[in-house]
């Protein structure tokens, strides 16, 4: 019995051993994406300031593009994005989000504002559809390892309906990378454009620059085709950038949370193992101990008894045999 | 020789190139425009296009990707630009190009490009045999269709805009195209 008791321990040993192999070669994994993750964030900066700084000196001096910038005063109908991951084993990274996003929807509900869906991860398509929400259009295979096309294919999905009018206003969930130590889940709008500082704008471009003439930068562009043309074709173009950037940012978010909770998952395993091997090694002392003491105890019965009894039958035999 | 200024393409992927120049060129929706040192403020948008820029003498400009373009000192390098912005500062003397999609010559895929352009015309031809045999029934925005700069950001899936792309793109690397 006691040998079962053993097995049996050994077996789940082993068992949480190769979970623990697991988990930590998804650590590894992520811990090793989360560097390229950042550096795409990096690398996408310069043409999303770029798209930014031209975008506010543009609008600047764009007439008439009110529906294009600025907080609507009238908002019904809203596009909503929320970008969450493919997979799980990532701790909380799809559940914050999507309860944040769940939660805005409600309280948007309350006010009377309808809601259109377009996510992207494949843990959005469950926890929406068993909460009965109807999703318009769902992206999967992204977040892992995003490329401009994605955010190209998200952003016609959105720019479309709200230039012609079909939402008021073009919303985003999703997790924000600010470092690798900290990372939050932010509500932004997207469309119409939030209101950009033009001058803020380019100097945030222009640091390292003596932007002397900071205060009448906007005044003295030349524009090709004229601002309100030019902000028709930039608007597309902005949401792609932010999109991209917002996307790299979420891979970067779930890269990190991912190695976050493989790590705790990891040294979990090895805790639980640590317990399991001492009572493990109890166990089998005991048993040891128990078979030992059996031994013992037979022998010294056979000692007690053994002596008296082997002479008398063998002097009863040699007695028979002379006789 | 000719004041030097700062050029940089710039994709959503990475800064493709930064270099000083002495001019660039590319097209716009009203045609043909280069850039010299000093320009003052401008901002437009670019249509597809070669853009080709003159490299300062003595400075050799400086992409990720060395060797490609032939980015020799005081020599040109030519990117196929799919559709962007510029932004000329005249402060700064500096020429930014933003572009969803841009390849230096060296870096582009010449087979491919042909491959590309020949299914783009073949499916045009075919596109516009059966628009005149059905009229204009089933082509509503046929009268509309985006052109120029348009067509490059706003209809970017239509097959004249990816035999434009493919055209640009051989331009680029330097093969002629009939046109």
């Amino acid at each position: 019995m006691a040998g079962g008791q053993e097995r049996e321990l050994r077996r789940r040993i082993r068992s949480v051993e190769s979970t623990k192999k697991i988990t930590r070669a998804f650590e590894l994994i992520a811990a090793s994406q989360i560097a390229r993750a950042q550096g795409r964030i990096a690398g996408a900066r310069p043409y999303v300031e770029g798209i930014e700084k031209v975008l506010a000196t543009t609008a600047s001096e764009a007439t008439g593009a009110s529906r294009l910038i600025g907080t609507p005063e009238h908002v019904e109908r809203v596009l909503l994005v929320v970008m969450v991951a493919d997979r799980g084993l990532c701790g909380g990274y799809n559940s914050i989000a999507l309860r944040t996003a769940d939660r805005l929807m409600r309280a948007g509900e309350a006010e009377g504002r309808e809601y259109r869906l377009v996510t992207v991860g494949r843990k959005a398509i469950s926890y929406f559809r068993f909460r009965g929400r109807e999703i318009h259009r769902s992206f999967i295979q992204m977040t892992n390892r995003p490329v401009f096309d994605d955010a190209r294919a998200v952003a016609a999905e959105v720019v479309a309906p709200f230039l012609d009018g079909e939402v008021d206003v073009v919303q985003l969930v999703s997790w924000r990378f600010r470092s690798a130590g900290i990372q939050t889940v932010g509500t932004r709008q997207i469309l119409p454009l939030p209101p950009l500082e033009p001058n803020q704008g380019a100097s945030d471009v222009e640091a390292g620059n003596a932007s002397a003439s900071g205060t009448d930068a906007g005044g003295f562009y030349d524009f090709e085709p004229a601002p309100e043309d030019l902000l028709q074709l930039l608007v597309p173009q902005y949401a792609e950038a932010i999109l991209y950037q917002a996307l790299l940012e979420a891979s970067a978010s779930e890269h990190t949370a991912r190695q976050r909770a493989m790590k705790a998952a990891t040294e979990n395993a090895e805790d639980f193992i640590t317990t399991l091997r001492r009572v493990m090694n109890r166990v089998r002392q005991d048993a040891v101990t128990t078979e030992i003491m059996e031994i013992v105890g037979g022998a010294e019965a056979l000692r007690q008894a053994g002596p008296t009894g082997y002479v008398d039958i063998d002097a009863e035999h040699t007695e028979e045999q002379i006789a | 020789m000719a004041t030097p200024f700062h050029v940089e393409i710039v994709t959503p992927e990475r800064i493709l190139f930064a270099g000083e120049a002495e001019e660039v060129s590319m097209r716009t929706e009203e045609g043909e425009i280069a850039f010299l040192a000093h320009h003052e403020d401008f901002i437009g948008a670019i249509d597809m296009s070669v853009v080709r820029i003159t490299l300062a003498e003595g400075t050799a400009g400086s992409t990720p990707s060395p060797g490609h373009g032939g980015a020799e000192t005081g020599g040109e390098i030519r990117a196929a630009v799919l559709g962007g912005f510029v932004d000329v500062d005249q402060d700064a003397n500096s020429v930014r190009i933003l572009a969803g999609v841009a390849e230096l010559a060296g870096d582009i895929d010449v087979d491919r490009a042909r491959r590309a352009l020949e299914a783009a015309e073949s499916a045009v031809g075919a596109q516009t045999s059966t628009s005149t045999g059905t009229d204009t029934a089933g082509e509503p925005a046929s009268g509309a269709r985006p052109t120029g700069v348009m067509l490059a950001m706003l209809a970017p899936d239509s097959v004249e805009a990816a035999a434009r792309r493919a055209r640009i793109r051989l331009q680029a690397a330097g093969v002629s195209v009939t046109p």
